[in-house]
């Protein structure tokens, strides 16, 4: 910290906050420049996570970067996978057999749920609470446990592949996420309890870090973050992919745009998520989970796209192929980008304890922007 | 042009001339920028930028090519999202965006400065007609 004084009472500083600081998750540095303990300027030092993903892509088949996919949001791995494995479906016409679609859900669903409880005890681990994040790992612990038997991993799934899934699910699996659901319905209350009504958190969180709809879409912020500002943007709803649109679930908004909004709108979504689950299982239908694909992948040359709903957002995978077995470039989009880029903007002038529950607010994972 | 097959509604092949007026439309249309990213290809880098919208089910991509000293107009005073993207656009690529507030490097450190790790070795490069992006600068729009 070095301290430029210009008079003893009125004093501007330096401060470097993190990329090792507890609340900046994972290594995020902000250099800020503080005037007392208000925050007149932020500049986001990204990088420490930078991996070049999209270089490696470019150096081997296509299906080889499944390996790569779930280690780019390792808090929400699999919609990454899936936003890669339709991209090479859609570039080649793959048909994915039906229970690989449902599969596909009902792990991409657990992966968010697993997610935001991360997120929710995090985010209140940085407002100073200390108890939620023991009850929200309790309960991830288990959404894990799933993903694990499901999937082989426990954080970075290398699961899905073009053409379907690796493997299929047994009886066994599918009577523990029942069991999950249940479970996860009685402890809302007890969130419900121990977090949304409590006066200290509200009084931290209502009106902080308001972002308006102008704002956001100006920045390319999405997923819950815009959804807390009232915008019903969701890529599940709005542009239906993998077989969302034969699912019914709400998608909640709020209207006020502050962490407070934030919060209620992700704990909603966990709610939703688990409904999601519970009609895929409802109607799992029988049958092999992956189709024959050739061996060696070569989609014709040209663009190709492909969005889907990650925790934090919107998730685009948009490749570039010249027809050959690997990919001439791949671009992945990140939603925490979108959603950190709005920070310099937002939080100027405000307190750093502000700073703090803003940034919380945002569920950033700073590997995700950095690839 | 098929969206199920490409993932994308509308696509726009820009001169560079007409960049900013083409992102300027997509403003007003209220959609937000997705992400920008560049295409090394031969004789020039390729800019391609997406947007979407947000409540309804449209997305564009709006294709530029940049100039033979590698510069582009940057987009950043309509979609102050697209800053951080145009620099790593710049560090990786070596793309100079006039225009730009601030072009110092967004992930790589001081001593790959100059680096630009995402361009092509020369024997690898392909041309945009190998690569399905042919531009005719000057004509814009291909509507689906």
């Amino acid at each position: 910290m070095t301290m430029s004084a210009a008079d003893s009472r009125h004093f501007r500083m330096h401060l470097n906050l993190g990329p090792q600081h507890p609340s900046t998750h994972g290594v995020l540095h902000l250099a800020l420049e503080m005037y007392g303990e208000n925050v007149l300027d932020i500049d986001p030092v990204l990088g420490y996570g930078h991996r070049m993903h999209e270089k490696m892509a470019e150096r081997r088949p296509w299906q080889a970067f499944f390996a790569n996919t779930p280690r780019i949001d390792y808090a929400c791995s699999l919609p990454h996978s899936h936003c890669y494995a339709l991209l090479l479906e859609r570039a080649l016409q793959i048909e994915p057999p039906a229970r690989a679609v449902s599969l596909r859900i009902i792990a991409s669903e657990l992966n968010r749920v697993a997610s935001h409880l991360l997120w929710v005890g995090a985010f209140l681990l940085d407002l100073g609470a200390f108890t939620p994040i023991l009850y929200c790992f309790d309960d991830r612990e288990q959404a894990v446990d799933i993903l694990e038997h499901m999937t082989g991993s426990r954080l970075t799934h290398a699961w899905m592949c073009a053409g379907g899934v690796t493997d299929d699910i047994d009886e066994e699996t599918v009577l523990k996420i029942r069991a999950f659901i249940r479970r996860m319905r009685a402890r809302f209350r007890i969130y419900e309890r121990l977090v949304t009504n409590n006066v200290i958190f509200i009084m931290r969180t209502r009106g902080i870090g308001v972002i308006t709809p102008a704002l956001a879409r100006s920045c390319g912020a999405t997923g819950p973050v815009l959804r807390a500002s009232g915008m019903a943007c969701d890529i599940r709803k709005v542009a239906p992919y993998g077989g969302y649109d034969q699912y019914t679930f709400d998608v909640p908004l709020g209207s006020d745009g502050d962490c407070l909004e934030r919060y209620r709108v992700r704990m909603e979504e966990m709610r939703q998520s688990l409904r999601i689950i519970e009609q895929a299982l409802d109607r799992l239908p029988g049958g092999p989970v992956r189709t024959k694909v050739p061996r060696t992948l070569a989609p014709p040359a040209g663009e190709y796209s492909s969005t889907v709903e990650g925790a934090r957002g919107d998730v685009t995978y948009w490749a570039v192929s010249d027809g050959s077995e690997i990919p001439y470039r791949l671009k992945i989009r990140s939603a925490c980008m979108g959603n950190l880029s709005l920070i310099p903007e937002l939080c100027r002038g405000m307190l750093l304890a502000d700073l703090i529950a803003t940034l919380g607010s945002l569920d950033l994972v700073i590997p995700e922007i950095d690839r | 042009m098929d969206a199920r097959q490409r993932g994308f509604h509308l696509q726009v092949r820009a001169g560079k001339d007409c960049l900013e007026c083409c992102a300027a439309i997509l403003r007003d249309a209220n959609l937000y920028p997705v992400f920008m990213t560049a295409v090394h290809a031969q004789p020039h880098f390729l800019l391609h930028y997406q947007f979407a919208a947000a409540e309804q089910n449209f997305r564009v991509m709006l294709s530029a090519p940049a100039d033979l000293e590698n510069r582009a107009r940057s987009l950043t005073q309509l979609f102050p999202g697209l800053q951080w993207h145009e620099r790593e656009a710049h560090e990786m690529f070596g793309i100079v965006f006039e225009n730009h507030p601030d072009l110092r490097p967004l992930f790589l450190c001081d001593e790959d400065r100059g680096l630009h790790p995402l361009r092509k070795d020369t024997g690898r490069l392909k041309t945009p007609e190998q690569l399905g992006c042919a531009f005719k600068p000057g004509t814009a729009g291909e509507a689906s």
